[in-house]
C-alpha cells in the first residue's frame, strides 16, 4: 500500500487511542523529524530534544489534522517549528548569560581546533551546510536528504514552492563554490 | 552558471537521487559533458546526499516512552508557525513592497534573456511554463520567468536579484 495512504490510516487509529499505531508513526518518521531539527539546531543533543517535544505535539494535536497535507510533511512541519522555537530559546539565554557575564568577546565563529579536525568529505559537507543561511539549509536537505518535492518542502517551511525554489538554487551555489 | 542551467536543477536532482533516467537521463548526461558547473552541482548534491546525518542510538524508544506519558491533551495545530504569522503582522508594508519587487524580477527575467531581434516589434509569445528535462531557454529568446515567483519575500526576492545580478 502507498506510504502516504498506510500513515492516514495510522493517523486514524492512533485517534481512537491506538498505541501501536502511535508507536508505528515515531518508527516511521522519528529519523525524518530528527534530521529535520538537526539541521535547524546543528546540535546533536538539541535535535533528539526537538525530535521528542515535535512528536508529544503531534500526538496531542493529531485529532486537528485535517489530512491537507501528507502525514510525513504534517510532522516535519511541526520539527522545524519545533526546532526553530528551540533556537530561539537557546540565542535568547545565550544573550543573557553573555549580558550577566559582561562579556561579548568571540561569542560565535568557527572553532579553530574543530576546524582542524573537519578533514573528511562528510565533516566538510556539514560544515559547508551549517555556514548557508537556514532557508538555503532546510531547502537543500528537504529536497536532498528527505526527497521532497518543491511543493513539499514549502509545505513543511510554511513557505511557497518559488521561495524553496529559490532557495534550493541558491544553497546548492554556494555549496558548488565551497565544496568543489 | 551558464544561462539556462539553472533549469536542469530539477534534473540533476533526481539524478543525485538516482530517479532519472531513459531519454530524459540520456538528454541530461549530454548537458553535463559539456557544463562544468552542472557536473559541480551533481558532485555537490551527491556529497549532501551521502552526509545525512546519523540518528541517535535509543531516540525511538525515547520518543516513544514519552509520548506515551505525555497528557494527552488537545493542542492547536503545532504545524501552523504562528511566530511567523506575527511577524508579517508587523511588517505591513511587506506585501505591497514585495508585489513591487516582483514585477522587478520578471521585468529584469525578461530583459536578460531576451534577444536584441526581439525588440524589432515582432510579436512573441511569452513562455509561461517550462518543460525541465526539455530543451531551454525557449526559441526566440523569451522567458517568462518562473510563474511562482510572485510569492517570494522580500528578502528572497532581493537575493534573487543579486544573484541575476552577479
Amino acid at each position: 500500500m502507498d506510504r502516504a495512504l498506510v500513515d492516514r490510516a495510522l493517523v486514524d487509529r492512533a485517534r481512537a487511542g491506538d498505541r501501536e499505531a502511535v508507536d508505528a508513526l515515531v518508527s516511521q518518521h522519528h529519523q525524518a523529524v530528527y534530521r529535520v531539527a538537526y539541521r535547524v539546531l546543528g546540535d546533536p543533543d538539541a535535535a533528539a530534544d526537538a525530535t521528542q517535544e515535535a512528536f508529544m505535539k503531534a500526538v496531542s494535536a493529531l485529532g486537528g489534522f485535517r489530512g491537507d497535507a501528507s502525514v510525513r510533511t504534517w510532522l516535519l512541519r511541526i520539527a522545524a517549528n519545533t526546532a526553530t522555537s528551540a533556537g530561539r530559546r537557546v540565542a535568547r539565554r545565550a544573550e543573557v548569560a553573555l549580558d550577566d557575564a559582561g562579556a561579548g568577546l568571540s561569542a560565535a565563529g568557527p572553532d579553530p581546533e574543530r576546524a582542524a579536525v573537519v578533514r573528511s568529505e562528510v565533516d566538510r559537507v556539514q560544515a559547508a551546510l551549517a555556514e548557508l543561511p537556514e532557508k538555503q539549509r532546510l531547502a537543500v536537505t528537504l529536497r536532498l536528504e528527505e526527497e521532497l518535492s518543491h511543493r513539499e518542502a514549502a509545505e513543511v517551511l510554511g513557505s511557497t514552492e518559488g521561495a524553496v525554489r529559490v532557495n534550493y538554487h541558491l544553497g546548492i551555489k554556494r555549496l558548488r563554490e565551497r565544496l568543489t | 552558471m551558464n544561462r539556462g542551467c539553472e533549469f536542469y536543477m530539477d534534473a540533476l536532482t533526481d539524478r543525485a537521487a538516482g530517479r532519472l533516467d531513459g531519454a530524459s537521463g540520456q538528454r541530461l548526461d549530454a548537458h553535463v559533458a559539456g557544463c562544468e558547473e552542472c557536473r559541480r552541482s551533481l558532485a555537490v548534491m551527491r556529497a549532501v546526499r551521502r552526509a545525512v546525518p546519523a540518528v541517535p542510538e535509543g531516540l525511538e524508544a525515547r520518543v516513544r516512552s514519552a509520548v506515551h506519558s505525555g497528557p494527552g491533551t488537545p493542542a492547536p495545530d503545532p504545524s501552523v508557525d504562528r511566530s511567523r504569522e506575527s511577524r508579517l503582522g508587523r511588517r505591513p508594508w511587506a506585501v505591497p513592497l514585495a508585489a513591487a519587487a516582483t514585477l522587478a524580477v520578471v521585468w529584469l527575467g525578461v530583459v536578460q534573456t531576451t534577444s536584441p531581434d526581439a525588440w524589432s516589434g515582432a510579436v512573441v509569445a511569452p513562455v509561461t511554463e517550462y518543460e525541465p528535462y526539455g530543451e531551454w531557454p525557449a526559441a526566440g529568446g523569451w522567458v517568462a520567468g518562473d510563474p511562482l515567483l510572485g510569492d517570494l519575500s522580500v528578502e528572497e526576492l532581493e537575493r534573487l536579484l543579486e544573484e541575476m545580478e552577479s
